[in-house]
């Protein structure tokens, strides 16, 4: 499905442990840069209902969390309790779940490396290439 | 938010409770004008009833009204207009600014936050919001019940003035069309009120007016209201101590009015940076949206409903002043509604009676002319504050009032209202029968015709209801029994009320109703047997807001719905509430109610700190939006609370940068400062240009806040955050740094003294090598202790070194090459602790700032901004790692890196060489110069020189031992004769010769020396360090050193390689060396060098070196790519001098020598040659020292192998003794001179020579590298427990090949022998076995002819037949040897002994005489003894001779 998204995975202290953007249309750039910091606010603001959703369900996958404005939330808790969250302003419940499982994957890969010290950025290259990859592969659609 | 002043009930009472009117006549104004109060002020502290009071319901019940309140309101007040309303409201929400310490912390799990216990701005904007909201059609709440006459006794005619102002009141109230104030219905309760002044008027007049009027409107109507009792001039004294029941209420409304004083302030000159998309101007209003629906669906906002424009005040919010005619035109509801916004409304009702009051406004503020109505009022106001109020009235006059009061209400009001409420009951229930129905029936049955959309359907029904219709009869009982507080029998009404609208499509009615009806349920409280109805709430605000648009009354219904629902605690209902009614059309309100939305979302059960951040965050962006500054920045401060340190960047961005913006507006100049700091981080994720904005931003708010603390007198140098200083990076230099006027054209091939350099390793070995040679040639015998305490000088402190101690530096010597230079005046201790700097913007040119025209900038329009600040520098140690503790918890070491010690002057050495080529061959040989200048300021004593390659660098110094033997090697090579000289200088530390006297300060000396270039080819980094000393040494700082690398590259040239063996054909002990030259030169390579080899020279304690062929007489030329192989023949000098001597001694011999090229140099040739000679015989120091440099390094094999020589050590003499054995101790020298050619055709003839330095038997030795297999010790998983406990046998020890070689031999018989074997069948042949013991040990020699070697054995009776394999000593014929088979010799050191032997021969042939072993071991009689290397086969040929 076709639309804007902003992804963001929080660590435990509430703090971004990888941010990214995809766009499948290129037509509003300028005007995303704008928003950047409005989709923080916005995925920050619904790790609380993230919270409050996660004794509701066995399943790491939260669906649509959260609401605001033209901007659907979905959130997805890992075991290791690792908030994925993504902003979307087009429903594509199967896309944003089969990213999120292939994300927690990658992630899981990259926690097993002795050097990254979990809770901190990841500035990987490799980590980075495979989310663009399942970008483009589940959200672009 | 948390603590209201008033309860969720009172809060609702008061803001529903019965409205009176009161018109006062002039008189009666200027009597209450004494105490400085007019009517309605004087009544209001006293408006609120004490006690209780009952009233009775239709049913005749009585239901107790606790504190009832009237609001008393001047007949002619109306609701200010709307743009005037708007300002009050803002005004009154920015003069309400929280109490600093009116906080209190909240902590949920990792966040701690302090919050704003109270929001009294809110409740402020709610209660005024409330007033300033016109009475409503739909409605009786805000209905005058009542109106009150007042005159004053001091009126001629007080009964006329009653009358009059009863007509008045009658006019206004039935006058066509109707305007304001609106009343509760037609015949409203009258009250007279005759005021007495008792000071002024006549008790006697009052008395009887006061019995007329009495008798005119009945007693229950009337009162005589007593006041200032009290003189004025008297009251001055006694006023202090009155109590002022009126300023906590006009306080409070006269600040409304109050300008906020921020209005004024400036806001930021233009930005500076032209891209701002942050930016919070009005018009930036792209940064946030303006509509916030979350979590729920918003209601539809488009369902075609046909009604323009609302007509409510705050909806012409961002109207501007010429569009107020267009909405008013607009207005639907103009023909009922008399609204203020109407052009033609200039005049408000009662107009004769506000020509009244105007001489009384103009007598306080004397300003007939008052265009600007706020403005005036202000002045007044400001005038009436100050003065003291009700210092006519005393205690006795208070409680008067208070009667009065409580008279209107208990004696007038409450039984109007009962019959009110019993008039209208029975009304209904008259008509609930027939007339209702059939209205409705009527109604449906033309209803039929009319248009149904929903918006006309508003529109007719609005019009269609009378005043007196039925629907409205209920709805106004209702809101009767709800101001009275009978709530269920509101309740009942409302309900049926709701049901009537709702039928009827009424929809304002309907939600109304519904508002109400939950509204009376809850103030039933816990008696009501009801549900609060929340879904009525919710229906009345969504009918409200999406059908009728009528967005101020969904606004009110949701005050009190949030207030309900957080005295039930359902806080995120409440907040859903209060975020639905955000929406564009009032940003202020939008602000308020987000902020309530945030409160609500941190006060519940599980709090929502994050959604409490982010609603502050949106309600901070409206109020920026609106203008509300300090509400803004608080806003956005308590956000930040929760961002602060999480690394959401961009969002700590966007509030650092709202924040010092909104601070700088506010002049919080070092707020905004630091606000602005926290944008410059390491990892900002802006762009370049934002970030560029950013810097220009702090440095403009950083000036201002500079400018003005000059101004207040105290400079201080703030710290700056630009640039990043990495204090673990600082390093501190303290060598002097070449200058650029030292450096010449020579110079640039050579590195010029590089102070940091990345072999420190190499540096402070030679350093420490330099300081115990020292020591050592001082005599003093600790060198061991000396070396355990060395520390290396070090010039570059950085984190990696050991920074515990003080740094040494030198007066005028210190020059820290971070971007600083420090010069020291004076000794002592110095501290570095920061830098103090200017930082400044460029002006950004296009052409010049890549980035910024990369990035789209137009050129800067601000001139260059620089501020004064400083960065204190922060260094940290090492991290600790010994101890356990350290290892467990992060420790660091002191770091005094930057506190050096400065201590007296010292020389300071300045070296370059001179005339370096940038390219040499490996071996060449070049004269250069040395030049060394004190640059100091004290004189330089002694220069000792260390290099990591010694044989690069000679002096050539006739005073130095070295020439002595000048004329040794002249010599040598015209007589090819034996020379001796004594060994030099034999250390890897050359002392440089310098004048006796030193250096003195500014002082230079060029010295002559030599370099030879290095092996191997490549670049090459020389390393030096020269090592001077003071004349006298005072300070702590004993030595200086200078480090001095040059780097050159080298190409190739000979590669020579020597190998030594035995001979055997001579007893003698005689070697064979055999030398191997190659011309490197590959053929394709650009510069053709021809190579001739000169001259050969042996330097040896113990050998001379002979030719053995006569290919010396020709030129031995070697083209490129070209091999040639020159034996000779080394014999062991007599060694009949001293041991001592020997070992001190070098002896030249003359090998081979090309006469023609002679010496082939000038005479320095002959000295340096030996310098160089000297340097190559430490070769094998050297190679020790430099294993000993990786062993530091850490090199695995290495350290493998010291721990073997260690393990060797405890029988080094025994095994030095048997070493001789095999130890040669020879030195080649090959001379050579090459005819290069270079690519451009040019040749020039070098001269070079190369030493081979032939160690032991046997093994190849050259001057390129070996490549050595290198042996891997078995990698071991466990600790071997046998290692350590093994017993070291010394039989162990010495090398197996050296054991072997231990005795040479040799075999002497005559060659043939003649033998008559018909005579005798036996021949019997004799041979001398010559045993020669090589080492300087005794050595147990065997000798054994039984047990033949392996290859004699093999071919055992075979002789005759001839072998098949190849192996020689099958073909010969088998002999047998008589005698004893075991011959045991004991050998001296270097004996020689002859044995005899006789071997057996039974027929002619050709026999091996060589056919025994021999088998020799050190005389400790521990071991068998090792097989000693066979000689090649001595043959002896027997022949058969008759005789």
């Amino acid at each position: 499905m076709a639309g804007n998204y902003y992804f963001v995975m929080v660590g435990h202290h509430d703090n971004p442990v990888y941010e990214m953007e995809h766009s499948s249309a290129s037509r509003s750039d300028a005007k995303r840069e704008d928003h950047r910091h409005l989709s923080e606010f916005i995925a920050h603001a619904a790790l609380d209902l993230v919270e409050e959703q996660l004794w509701t369900t066995n399943n790491m996958y939260l669906k649509i969390v959260d609401k605001f404005n033209e901007w659907f939330v979905s959130a997805f808790v890992t075991a290791g309790r690792m908030r994925l969250v993504m902003l979307h302003d087009a429903k594509n419940e199967d896309g944003i779940k089969s990213f999120f499982t292939e994300i927690y994957e990658t992630y899981t890969k990259h926690a097993l490396n002795p050097f990254y010290e979990p809770n901190s950025r990841i500035k990987s290259v490799a980590f980075d290439r495979k989310a663009q990859i399942y970008a483009r592969k589940f959200l672009t659609g | 938010m948390a603590d209201c002043k008033q309860s969720v009930h009172e809060f609702i009472q008061s803001t529903y409770s019965p409205m009176v009117a009161v018109l006062c006549s002039n008189d009666a104004e200027s009597v209450c004008q004494k105490n400085n109060l007019c009517f309605i002020e004087l009544v209001q502290p006293f408006c609120r009833l004490t006690s209780e009071v009952h009233i009775r319901d239709p049913s005749n019940l009585s239901h107790a009204i606790h504190n009832l309140k009237v609001i008393m309101k001047e007949f002619d007040s109306l609701p200010p207009q709307p743009l005037l309303a708007k300002k009050m409201l803002s005004e009154v929400v920015s003069s309400c600014q929280p109490t600093p310490g009116d906080t209190s912390a909240v902590m949920t799990g990792e966040y701690n936050l302090h919050i704003a216990t109270s929001t009294p701005w809110y409740e402020q904007y709610r209660e005024d919001f409330l007033q300033v909201l016109p009475p409503a059609e739909h409605e009786f709440l805000r209905h005058y019940v009542a109106c009150i006459f007042v005159v004053s006794t001091n009126h001629a005619e007080p009964l006329d003035i009653f009358h009059k102002l009863n007509q008045q009141q009658h006019q206004q109230q039935h006058q066509t069309p109707k305007k304001l104030p609106k009343w509760f219905s037609p015949n409203i309760f009258k009250y007279y009120v005759l005021l007495h002044d008792v000071t002024d008027g006549e008790e006697s007049k009052a008395e009887a007016v006061y019995q007329s009027m009495k008798s005119t409107y009945g007693a229950h109507a009337c009162h005589l209201l007593q006041i200032n009792s009290c003189d004025q001039r008297t009251a001055q004294y006694s006023s202090d101590i009155m109590p002022d029941p009126w300023s906590q209420f006009l306080g409070r409304k006269f600040n409304i009015v109050d300008s906020s004083p921020d209005d004024e302030a400036p806001s930021l000159p233009e930005p500076p940076a032209q891209c701002l998309p942050l930016e919070l101007t009005t018009d930036g209003q792209a940064t946030f949206p303006n509509s916030v629906m979350e979590a729920s669906l918003s209601p539809s906002q488009s369902d075609g409903v046909l009604i323009s424009e609302s007509s409510f005040v705050e909806n012409a919010s961002e109207a501007t002043e010429g569009s107020e005619s267009s909405l008013s035109s607009t207005n639907p509801v103009e023909e009922i509604v008399d609204h203020p916004l109407l052009p033609d409304n200039e005049e408000p009702p009662g107009g004769d009676l506000h020509k009244k009051h105007a001489p009384l406004q103009n007598h306080v503020n004397n300003d007939p002319l008052f265009e600007d109505p706020l403005a005036t009022l202000h002045t007044s106001i400001e005038k009436r504050k100050h003065m003291p109020h009700g210092i006519c009235l005393t205690l006795s006059d208070h409680d008067r009032l208070r009667i009065f009061v409580h008279e209107f209400c208990v004696r007038g009001l409450l039984p109007y209202v009962e019959r009110q409420i019993r008039t209208l009951n029975d009304q209904l229930m008259s008509r609930k029968g027939i007339h209702r129905s059939l209205f409705s029936a009527t109604k449906k049955w033309f209803g039929g015709s009319k248009p149904v959309t929903q918006g006309l359907n508003l529109q007719n029904t609005l019009l269609s209801y009378g005043s007196e219709s039925p629907e409205l009869q209920v709805r106004r009982l209702a809101d009767l029994c709800f101001m009275f507080q009978m709530y269920e029998l509101a309740y009942q009404s409302y309900h049926t009320a709701k049901r009537d609208f709702s039928t009827d499509h009424a929809w304002p009615h309907f939600a109304g109703s519904l508002e109400m009806a939950a509204l009376s349920v809850f103030m039933q409280g816990v008696n009501s047997q009801r549900q609060y109805p929340n879904h009525y709430m919710e229906t009345a605000i969504s009918t409200y807001l999406s059908t009728c648009k009528l967005p101020e009354y969904a606004t009110r219904a949701t005050m009190f719905s949030t207030e309900v629902l957080k005295y039930t605690s359902n806080y995120s209902d409440a907040a859903i509430n209060l975020i639905k009614m955000t929406s564009e059309d009032s940003d202020l309100r939008s602000g308020l109610l987000l902020e309530q939305a945030a409160y609500c979302f941190i006060h519940m059960p599980k709090p929502m700190v994050r959604k409490y951040a982010f609603h502050m965050i949106l309600a901070g962006h409206r109020f920026s939006k609106v203008g509300q500054r300090k509400h803004a920045l608080r806003s956005y401060c308590q956000a930040l609370q929760v961002y602060r340190g999480r690394h959401w960047s961009l969002a700590e961005d966007h509030i650092n940068f709202t924040i010092g913006r909104q601070s700088f507006n506010l002049k919080q100049l070092e707020n905004a400062t630091n606000a602005f700091k926290h944008l410059l981080t390491n990892d900002s994720q802006q762009t370049a240009s934002q970030q560029n904005a950013f810097v220009r931003e702090y440095l403009f708010v950083y000036k201002q806040l500079l400018a003005q603390t000059e101004q207040e007198g105290c400079i201080m140098l703030a710290q700056l955050p630009l640039p990043v200083i990495d204090g673990t990076t600082i390093k501190l230099i303290t060598a002097m740094h070449p200058t650029a006027g030292q450096t010449d054209g020579d110079e640039a091939a050579v590195g010029a003294g590089e102070p940091i350099s990345a072999d420190v390793a190499v540096w402070e070995r030679l350093e420490q090598i330099v300081c115990t040679q020292l020591d050592v040639d001082a005599g003093g015998g600790g060198s061991l202790q000396r070396a355990a305490a060395f520390r290396p000088t070090i010039q570059c402190f950085t984190q990696h070194t050991n920074n515990t101690h003080h740094p040494l530096t030198v007066v005028d010597g210190t020059c820290p090459h971070l971007h600083v230079r420090l010069t020291p005046h004076m000794t002592g201790k110095l501290h570095i602790t920061g830098l103090g700097y200017n930082l400044g913007t460029q002006p950004v040119a296009p052409e010049t700032a890549s980035e910024a025209s990369a990035a789209g900038a137009k050129p800067s329009f601000i001139s260059t901004i620089t501020v004064r600040g400083k960065q204190s520098l922060e260094v940290q140690g090492l991290r600790l790692n010994s101890s356990k503790a350290e290892k467990a918890s992060r420790e660091y070491a002191d770091d005094h890196r930057l506190d050096p010690v400065v201590v007296p002057s010292m020389p300071c050495l300045q070296v370059s060489l001179r005339d370096v080529p940038p390219a040499m061959l490996c071996g060449e040989l070049r004269r250069v110069s040395l030049e060394l200048r004190n640059a100091g300021r004290s004189p330089l004593r002694h220069v000792y020189v260390a290099t990591s390659h010694p044989e690069f660098l000679a002096f050539s110094n006739r005073g130095d031992d070295v020439a002595t033997t000048g004329g040794g090697v002249t010599a040598m090579t015209a007589g090819g004769g034996a020379v001796r000289v004594a060994k030099c200088q034999h250390s890897l530390v050359k002392r440089v010769p310098l004048p006796p006297s030193g250096l003195p300060p500014g002082g230079a000396v060029t010295l002559p020396a030599w370099i030879r270039g290095l092996n191997t080819s490549g670049r090459h980094k020389v390393h030096m360090l020269f090592y001077y000393l003071p004349q006298e040494t005072t300070s702590k700082l004993r030595y200086r050193v200078l480090r001095y690398t040059a780097s050159l590259t080298m190409n190739d040239s000979v590669a020579v390689q020597a190998t030594a063996s035995r001979q055997y054909s001579d007893w003698q002990e005689g070697l064979v060396v055999s030398l191997e030259a190659a011309n490197m030169n590959q053929v394709q390579d650009s510069a053709i060098t021809e190579v001739s080899m000169t001259q050969v020279i042996c330097a040896s304690s113990s050998w001379t070196l002979h030719p053995l062929s006569q290919i010396h007489k020709q030129d031995v030329k070697l083209n490129p790519a070209e091999k040639t192989s020159l034996c000779f023949k080394s014999v062991r000098l007599p060694s009949n001098q001293g041991v001592d001597e020997a070992a001190s001694a070098v002896h030249f011999s003359c090998a081979y020598s090309d006469n023609e090229s002679g010496g082939g140099g000038d005479d320095d040739d002959e000295t340096y040659s030996a310098a160089f000679l000297m340097a190559t015989l430490y070769d094998g120091q050297q190679t020790d020292w430099m294993s000993a440099l990786l062993s530091r390094t850490g090199h695995p094999q290495h350290h493998q192998q010291q721990q073997q020589q260690q393990r060797r050590q405890p029988d080094t003499r025994r095994d030095a003794a048997l070493d001789v054995a095999v130890r040669v101790d020879l030195t080649v020298i090959v001379f050579w001179k090459a005819f290069v050619v270079n690519e451009l055709g040019s040749s020039t003839t070098v001269y070079g020579r190369h030493h081979l330095q032939v160690e032991t038997l046997n093994t190849i030795c050259g001057t390129l590298p070996m490549p050595t297999p290198t042996v891997k010790p078995v990698m071991k998983f466990v600790k071997d427990a046998n290692e350590q406990s093994e017993p070291v046998t010394p039989a162990l020890l010495t090398d197996a090949s050296t054991l072997e070689q231990l005795v040479t031999y040799c075999v002497r018989h005559p060659a043939l022998i003649q033998h008559d074997f018909t005579q005798n069948r036996l021949c019997v042949a004799r041979a001398t076995v010559i045993l020669h013991n090589c080492c300087e040990e005794p050595v147990s020699v065997r000798l054994n002819t039984s047990s033949r070697d392996t290859n004699t054995t093999s071919t055992d009776g075979d002789a005759a037949e001839p072998a098949p394999s190849p192996a020689p000593p099958a073909s010969f014929d088998r002999f047998t040897w008589a005698g004893a088979s075991f011959v045991n010799v004991r050998l001296r050191a270097r004996q020689t002994a002859e044995l005899q032997l006789r071997a057996c021969v039974c027929r002619p042939g050709v026999f091996n005489l060589s056919d025994f072993a021999v088998t020799a071991a050190p005389d400790s009689g521990a071991h068998q003894g090792e097989l000693q290397r066979p000689i090649p086969q001595s043959l002896v040929i027997v022949q058969h001779s008759e005789s």
